[in-house]
């Protein structure tokens, strides 16, 4: 092969790369971390061991893990997580091949164990601790000549750490609101009137405070009691409420409504709701809940009450009734 | 004669009232499980008097005294094997060309699998704003359109060519209530000015049926109808630059962190 044929073809490769090479900008991640959770009770100078799996069913990609302390952030269930560790908990990887905090490389459906050592040292406080186990991707490299935005996508996995020598916890809480958004409300003789109309969906909000320095997972039920005697019984879903924190509390079957449908623009799709209860309502009901937080702790109780009244269909009923009146008088005037 | 008989007859009997051994045979022709695990205590167990949520363990204070530790995985009120799961459709979004006065938009679709998750929370942060790695300058943040500010927790009309900035908007399930319209963008929080992320998505919709479907779990009377397990968003990003604008490539980072709740 002579020099000619040699540049001829170094050429032709060179331009077909660069012309028909396309960007590769499609790129997609898709990430599972499991369990999403961990509750542990824990004595200090003890280590457990937990068994984490990450898997990439999205394109290869480079990843690192880390752990990072979270709190609650307002009654609805967020979390933030902090940007620099803190707290006396140690955590490690035990995989012979990964490092916390370095990366790794991750194929197509491809899964790796994260064995995470979670270590409280002797003398660390007794208290609770929240952390979370992040998995984290790496943003591609950036492209010449056009203006772009990388995205580093994170999957999480909560630690809800409580550090105890006796195995004794705190179940210390109170319901710091229970009520319902009526369609009006207010005063007489001191006492509040609410009004719902008997088609509107019941919301009811019940918002719990954990006083104590523990965790805690409310049990127990909303009762709906008519006029007429009868009754319908709602349950709590037992979510976490982190020491000094509230939390909504969420109660079920609850009605769901359709808030990805833009004609929906109801209070309900704007804010988060404990139990919302769909039917036809009339006369007086009462709304009572009994909470609890495990063996030991006293039963909380709460209740308000409210009237249900067909206002629609007695607005409907008075418009008709006028209208009936007008043409009946303009008839009767004609006819004379 | 009538003691054979009478053996007869007691054999009989004990062959004929011998009750049925349930070994369950789990085999095809792929796959054959040995001594399967079959779990018959974590269900509920209700009657008129009495509702108990049962969990097979071992009990939790002698646990922890022997072992120094209780360690619970998941959801004890989810009964799933569908695994927190998070999607992005891309993850280089191509802002283009940037021109002065004419916005240059792309998008991205996030889903969220939360099976194993009773409620999820999708955050979004710039880990640095839209910058020209050449000379440092920035597209600032936008604040919508002069008559319609937003902020980075309350979204607001951007539709004027005018109007400069790096926003997003979304669209699609789960996502903030302010977000009226595609016309309606925020800007993204940003970590260099110690800003708090911003929930992009979240859900905490296990009260239609905590059973998930396809359900792996078989439940002897499931209320309401099935949940839906997998909600998807579309984020759009969006630039305008205006005249005095540095010409340059402009690079951000955005994370995007997906999280069960505790």
């Amino acid at each position: 092969m002579n020099i000619k044929t040699i540049i001829i073809n170094l050429v032709f490769l060179t331009l077909s790369f660069y012309l028909l090479t396309p960007y590769s900008l499609a790129q997609q991640l898709t990430l599972s971390l499991s369990p999403p959770l961990i509750e542990t009770i824990i004595k200090p100078g003890k280590s457990i061991l937990i068994a984490y799996r990450l898997e990439n069913l999205g394109d290869p990609a480079i990843f690192r893990v880390n752990v990072l302390p979270f709190s609650a952030r307002g009654i609805y269930g967020d979390l933030n997580i902090e940007n620099e560790f803190s707290g006396p908990v140690r955590f490690f990887l035990d995989n012979s091949d990964i490092k916390m905090n370095e990366p790794f490389f991750l194929k197509t459906q491809a899964s790796q164990q994260l064995l995470l050592r979670i270590r409280i040292p002797e003398g660390a406080p007794i208290s609770d601790y929240y952390y979370t186990l992040l998995a984290i991707s790496q943003p591609p490299p950036s492209i010449d000549g056009i203006s772009s935005s990388q995205v580093k996508a994170t999957i999480g996995s909560n630690l809800l750490i409580t550090v105890t020598s006796t195995g004794q916890i705190q179940l210390n809480g109170k319901i710091s609101s229970f009520e319902i958004l009526p369609r009006f409300q207010f005063s007489f003789r001191g006492k509040t009137i609410r009004i719902i109309d008997s088609q509107d969906k019941i919301i009811i909000n019940s918002v719990v405070e954990n006083l104590g320095e523990n965790y805690i997972k409310p049990q127990g039920e909303i009762v709906l009691r008519g006029n007429f005697g009868e009754t319908s019984k709602y349950e709590y879903v037992p979510k976490n409420i982190l020491a000094h924190s509230k939390r909504l509390t969420q109660a079920q079957p609850s009605f769901v409504p359709d808030c990805a449908d833009k004609k929906v623009k109801e209070q309900i799709c704007l804010t988060p709701a404990t139990l919302i209860i769909n039917g036809f309502f009339i006369g007086r009901y009462q709304l009572s809940t009994t909470i609890f937080f495990g063996v030991g702790s006293p039963n909380l109780y709460a209740n308000t009450d409210f009237y249900a009244i067909p206002i629609k269909f007695i607005v409907g009923i008075f418009v008709v009734i006028i209208i009936s009146v007008i043409i009946v008088k303009k008839v009767k005037v004609e006819t004379e | 004669m009538k003691k054979i008989f009478l053996i007869v007859i007691l054999y009989s009997l004990f062959f004929i009232h011998l009750p049925s051994v349930f070994a369950v045979n789990l085999n095809s022709p792929q796959y054959t499980i040995q001594a399967p695990n079959i779990n018959i205590g974590g269900k509920k167990q209700t009657s008129d008097n009495y509702s108990v949520d049962t969990t097979l363990g071992q009990l939790a204070a002698n646990e922890f005294h022997s072992n120094g530790y209780i360690v619970k995985a998941g959801f004890q009120y989810i009964r799933s094997i569908i695994p927190f799961t998070f999607y992005i459709s891309k993850t280089n979004i191509n802002l283009g060309t940037l021109i002065p006065n004419n916005p240059n938009t792309d998008n991205a679709v996030i889903r969220i699998s939360f099976g194993s998750a009773g409620q999820y929370t999708v955050t979004a942060i710039e880990e640095t704003p839209l910058t020209n790695l050449g000379s440092s300058d920035i597209i600032p943040n936008t604040t919508c359109d002069s008559g319609t500010p937003c902020t980075r927790s309350s979204a607001n009309v951007w539709d004027s060519s005018s109007s400069y900035g790096f926003g997003y908007n979304m669209d699609g399930e789960d996502i903030p209530g302010d977000f009226d319209g595609l016309t309606y963008f925020r800007p993204f929080p940003d970590r260099n000015a110690t800003e708090d992320p911003e929930t992009i998505m979240t859900s905490s919709n296990v009260t239609l049926n905590i059973t998930p479907t396809p359900n792996p779990t078989i439940v002897p009377n499931p209320t309401g109808t099935p949940r839906d397990i997998t909600h998807e968003a579309t984020i759009t990003f969006k630039a305008n630059v205006s005249p005095i604008q540095a010409a340059g490539s402009y690079q951000a980072v955005i994370n995007f962190v997906a999280t069960p709740s505790f």
